[in-house]
């Protein structure tokens, strides 16, 4: 008998917490002991500590427990599993990512974990009535996602390949219903050619996307700005006040100190320029030019001023503007802020705080306005989390099919046969379905519209 | 006449025919009513059946031990199988055909049918009772009496052939239109819509100059239609193809103005596949030439149908521009074309089982319910005959699933999302198609059809032959062999040491039947078209086991009913679109609803609630002693 597909969501609610729980569930369920956990299947509903590693790397990602349900004894009727593990959101995006690498496992869309239920008769109406409240609230969140991508250029990009996907299946569906009709016999020339393309931007893409990048690897902040505003003090600030730090590890380059640590949940990668621009070039205007040259590659500055003295080099700093988010802020308030320094604090565009690291005030609001950024950069709450692994996997999935598009074409020309043109649409089909996830769905009338528009059909 | 009848169908087209055989061999008395009995089986465009997606079809309607199939082998002056290059998912059987021999098949085919009554009348009303049709009125003041009606007019509700600046109120060349029942059907609050389609004009063989044409002659291996036909009945004879050039489309343009389509006169929506020469030249104004398929009538017609320049505009200009064809110099026109619109029935009014849901008792098959050609029409018309049948006989209607016959997804497709142009088959439209080929076609669908009891005991015989030959080769090919065994009996593969059964090495591409039976000799026994099956099967099976896991959730969610009378307004907490869009859609499962354009999970998940709260009291009473 066939199988449904085994599906898994983050099911403890948004926001940073201590413990986070994924659940699962599908007739696959069983294969998370081979594939992520080291330990046989425990006895049904009862908690097993264990480790959690990923099935392609082998890397540990967490420790915690897990509980086995056995279906039909479960909350969907299906085998279930929970997994509870830390609570960081690298934590879950990684446990996440190293779901969907199991064959046949896939993130759960909205409601898809009661539609199981009811679907087999474990749903009774007051727990139904809840669970509406919790499908409104993930739909939202996804809702909302998609929507701060359909701004972005991220959108932009997906849209832009789904609809050369589409265009190459309209091109191959053209020939498959069409046959008689006046198309180009070049089509596998063609197929091959745009698939490939399509293959490079998108594994590119795959490997590179920045917000996975910086949940793995952290979110980069640079502090710069003249000697003697606090710079140091502040990064040690940072590092001592928040949890999990990391031993400080040697840049690659020479003169830049990374350091590790968690605001918020986030991980991130703290660059200290402090170094260069107040001891390798004794003329100053050389060392604000290097230290930005430098924390060109940061997500986030931190432009930081003396707000007791009169800023004169504030200009120097901040244009060009800088091409990342920036949030200035002048210390040592606690010795008066300094008259001149109004025209700064009154530039409407600019974020500005003031602060005193030796005080102490206005630190939670640094701390705020940093966490806001993270969010923006690395993916906000939970939901763009679970948005980004099923963008991730669904890019995977296409990628995977375009591979065996290219290992057909490449097959059929080495042997000198015909490529089954059929499974060529197949492939394409599967990968389009992938991108449209993301999307929105592809309807055939969709196809059938770029073939007419394109093709004179009409025997 | 007898006044009373199980069943009456309405027309003697494609649709009316399977409709009313399938009726009659499920032991109804049938009643089909056509307004000229000389056209029964009439193929009013080309001569033609089958094609991709179309050729499954005529496969499918035979494993439902339907006539179409029958009668194109009878018929066929041309077989070729389309798609033969391309992957064997998508081979399209088709067949030229003697439009004569194809029509005189049909009629006696259903003259000599027992439970079936022919006759000759024109029906201007049906016979409402409490809101359910229980029969029609004729012309002649009969009211005829059944437990089901199935209407099959297919562009006779108020015709209107178009032709240059003329307008001709009529439901195909020289014959009348239906206009009351549109005004009937609209009473009853069903949504008409306007739809179009055209047609070529016919030629006279004997003024083309074939000398100066290329001939496409059919298959020398012919692929029938029919699993019951085993021979080739008609002496086989070639197309011809020619092609329009500058010329022609200048004549074309100059004349645009006189072409219906062109003037604001036809509102309704033609086909994007079929669009008349008018329209290919407006829409694809860089080409400079066009191709023609020169299709026989039939072996004793002298008429010609030029295939690809269907045309609506005035017959001066027709004459003129066929004239400037190669091989056309001096071609006579015996009927020139024309564009017809007419009305058709939002099919979004009708159950998957194709009974009006307005209406019940009353079914709609073929081209009243925006479908084109004559394939989907049959098609149809069996599913209509049979769930008509099944009323009569209090059992449940028929339905055929996506991913078991092109049918299925045709019904759903019409039922489930309606149509903005007439709906033809293509195999794109099919998410299932690789299990949907034309070989397997009595794999498919011979056991619902035995299940149904529209199944001759020949086909029948056939079916369980060919099912007994099956599973005997694959008992052969559950056995198991090493990449050594198969090395050492001749065929190179990769020694990867993997131990893989028959079926499975049968998959790889370049090992077949042939090859195999070095391994195992008793493969020897296992038929022709056995084998290629299993290699098919085989060939696909990667891809088909994966849409397995896909099709199991589909049945899952088709499990769960929508009641009847389950009331969405109930559905507050939902936005009005949403509850309005299943009003309209009114989905029978679950399954249905998810497939609506813009139902949200959040949605389903509320209408989930709203079924279940409607069944719980059920279950309550049920409980209690």
């Amino acid at each position: 008998m066939a199988q449904t597909n085994t599906i898994f969501a983050l099911s403890s609610a948004s926001g940073k917490a201590g413990l986070a729980v994924i659940r699962i569930s599908g007739a696959q369920v069983q294969n998370l002991f081979q594939k992520m956990i080291p330990i046989p299947i425990p006895a049904a509903n009862f908690m097993q500590y264990t480790c959690f590693y990923d099935p392609e790397t082998q890397d540990i990602l967490d420790f915690g427990f897990c509980v086995f349900f056995t279906a039909p004894k479960s909350f969907t009727g299906e085998d279930c599993a929970e997994l509870h593990i830390h609570g960081g959101l690298a934590t879950i995006q990684s446990i996440l990512v190293a779901l969907s690498k199991i064959p046949n496992f896939y993130p759960a869309e909205a409601g898809e974990f009661s539609k199981r239920g009811f679907l087999n008769g474990k749903f009774d109406l007051t727990q139904a009535e809840s669970l509406i409240d919790l499908i409104d609230a993930e739909t939202e969140h996804q809702r909302r996602a998609a929507l701060s991508h359909t701004r972005g250029a991220l959108h932009q990009l997906y849209q832009d390949w789904w609809y050369r996907l589409s265009e190459l299946r309209a091109y191959t569906e053209a020939c498959l219903d069409f046959p008689d009709e006046e198309i180009p016999d070049t089509l596998e020339e063609h197929i091959f050619t745009h698939s490939e393309t399509l293959r490079a931007e998108i594994t590119q893409h795959h490997d590179t996307a920045p917000k996975g990048e910086r949940l793995r690897l952290g979110t980069k902040i640079a502090i710069i700005g003249p000697s003697n505003a606090g710079k140091s003090s502040l990064m040690n600030y940072l590092a001592q006040t928040q949890a999990a730090i990391t031993s400080p590890i040697a840049g690659t380059t020479r003169d830049s100190i990374e350091l590790h640590i968690d605001i918020a949940g986030y991980p991130v990668k703290l660059i200290d320029t402090a170094g260069i621009q107040e001891t390798s070039d004794p003329i100053e205007q050389e060392g604000i030019k290097r230290a930005r040259q430098h924390a060109e590659q940061a997500d986030l500055l931190l432009i930081m001023f003396d707000g007791s003295q009169p800023i004169a080099d504030y200009n120097e700093f901040i244009s060009p503007p800088p091409k990342q988010p920036a949030i200035i802020i002048l210390n040592k308030i606690d010795q008066g802020l300094n008259r001149y320094n109004n025209i700064i604090l009154n530039k409407p565009h600019a974020h500005i705080l003031s602060i005193s690291l030796a005080e102490s005030s206005g630190l939670s609001e640094l701390y705020h306005a940093i966490t806001r950024n993270l969010e923006t950069l690395a993916g906000g709450s939970h939901a763009p989390i679970i948005m980004h692994t099923r963008y991730q996997q669904a890019l995977r999935n296409t990628l995977n099919a375009l591979d065996r598009v290219k290992q057909m074409l490449e097959t059929a020309q080495k042997t000198d046969s015909s490529v089954d043109l059929v499974l060529i649409a197949e492939e394409l089909r599967i990968g389009l379905n992938s991108i449209a996830q993301i999307i929105g769905k592809v309807d055939v009338e969709d196809l059938l519209e770029i073939i007419f528009s394109r093709f004179c059909i009409g025997k | 006449m007898k006044n009373t009848w199980d069943i009456i169908v309405i027309g003697g087209g494609h649709a009316g025919c399977e409709a009313a055989y399938a009726a009659a061999r499920k032991g109804c008395k049938t009643l089909l009513i056509t307004m000229h009995k000389a056209t029964i089986g009439a193929m009013s465009c080309n001569p033609a059946i089958g094609g991709i997606g179309k050729g499954q079809l005529v496969k499918e309607i035979d494993a439902l031990g339907g006539m179409m199939a029958q009668a194109a082998d009878y018929a066929c002056i041309q077989y070729r199988l389309l798609n033969r290059r391309k992957g064997a998912a998508v081979h399209g059987p088709r067949g030229q055909t003697d439009r004569a021999l194809y029509q005189q098949y049909v009629q006696d085919f259903l003259n000599k049918q027992p439970n079936l009554t022919i006759a000759e009348s024109e029906v201007t009303d049906l016979i409402i009772e409490q809101n359910r049709c229980v029969g029609v009125c004729t012309a002649h003041d009969e009211h005829l009496r059944a437990r089901a009606v199935i209407l099959t007019t297919g562009t006779f509700l108020r015709g209107c052939i178009f032709q240059g600046q003329k307008r001709i109120t009529a439901g195909r060349h020289g014959e009348e239109a239906a206009t009351k029942l549109s005004e009937r059907l609209l009473s009853y609050g069903i949504q008409l819509g306007r739809l179009k389609t055209g047609t070529p004009p016919r030629l006279d063989k004997n003024t083309i100059d074939y000398s100066r044409l290329t001939p496409q002659p059919g298959d020398e291996i012919p692929h029938y239609f029919s699993m019951l036909t085993s021979q080739t009945f008609q002496q086989q004879v070639p197309c011809h193809i020619t092609h329009t050039n500058p010329q022609t489309h200048e004549i074309i343009l100059s004349n645009l103005e006189s072409a219906p389509a062109y003037d604001g006169s036809i509102s309704g929506k033609g086909p994007r596949y079929c669009p008349s020469i008018e329209d290919k030249l407006h829409r694809f104004a860089d080409k400079t030439s066009h191709q023609i398929f020169l299709e026989p009538e039939g072996l004793s017609s002298d008429l010609v149908y030029p295939n690809g320049i269907s045309t609506s505009i005035d017959t001066d200009t027709q004459e003129q521009f066929l004239r400037s064809i190669t091989g056309l110099e001096k071609v006579e026109v015996i009927q020139y074309g024309y564009a017809i619109e007419y009305d058709y029935v939002d099919p979004r009014n009708l159950a998957s089982s194709l009974e009006l849901q307005q209406l019940p008792g009353l079914f709609l098959a073929g081209q009243i319910n925006g479908s084109t050609g004559y394939e989907e029409a049959a098609a149809q018309g069996i599913m209509a005959g049979i769930n008509a049948a099944n009323i009569c006989n209090d059992s449940a209607p028929l339905q055929i699933a996506r991913h078991e016959g092109y049918i299925g997804v045709m019904l759903d497709d019409l039922t489930q999302k309606g149509v903005t142009e007439p709906y033809r088959m293509f195999t794109s439209r099919a998410e299932f198609r690789l299990r949907l080929r034309a070989d397997n076609a009595p794999q498919r669908l011979c056991s619902i059809a035995i299940e149904q009891n529209c199944l001759d005991p020949e086909r029948r015989a056939l079916y369980q032959s060919q099912q007994q030959h099956y599973a005997a080769a694959m008992a052969i090919l559950q056995q198991k062999a090493s990449p050594n065994q198969l090395k050492l009996a001749g065929i190179n593969v990769n020694q990867d040491g993997v131990v893989r059964d028959g079926y499975t090495w049968l998959g790889f591409s370049h090992i077949d039947f042939e090859a195999l039976r070095s391994v195992w000799p008793e493969l020897a026994t296992v038929p022709q078209d056995t084998q290629t099956q299993i290699a098919l099967d085989s060939h696909y099976a990667h891809y088909t086991e994966v849409q397995d896991r896909e099709i199991q959730q589909l049945q899952k969610e088709a499990a769960v009913k929508i009641p009847q009378n389950i009331d969405f307004s109930k559905l507050q907490s939902i936005s009005h679109e949403v509850r309005q869009l299943l009003a309209q859609n009114r989905p029978e499962t679950l399954g249905a609803a998810a497939r609506i354009q813009g139902i949200t999970p959040s949605a389903l998940a509320h209408l989930m609630i709203l079924i279940q709260s409607q069944k719980l009291p059920q279950h309550d009473s049920a409980q209690s002693p």
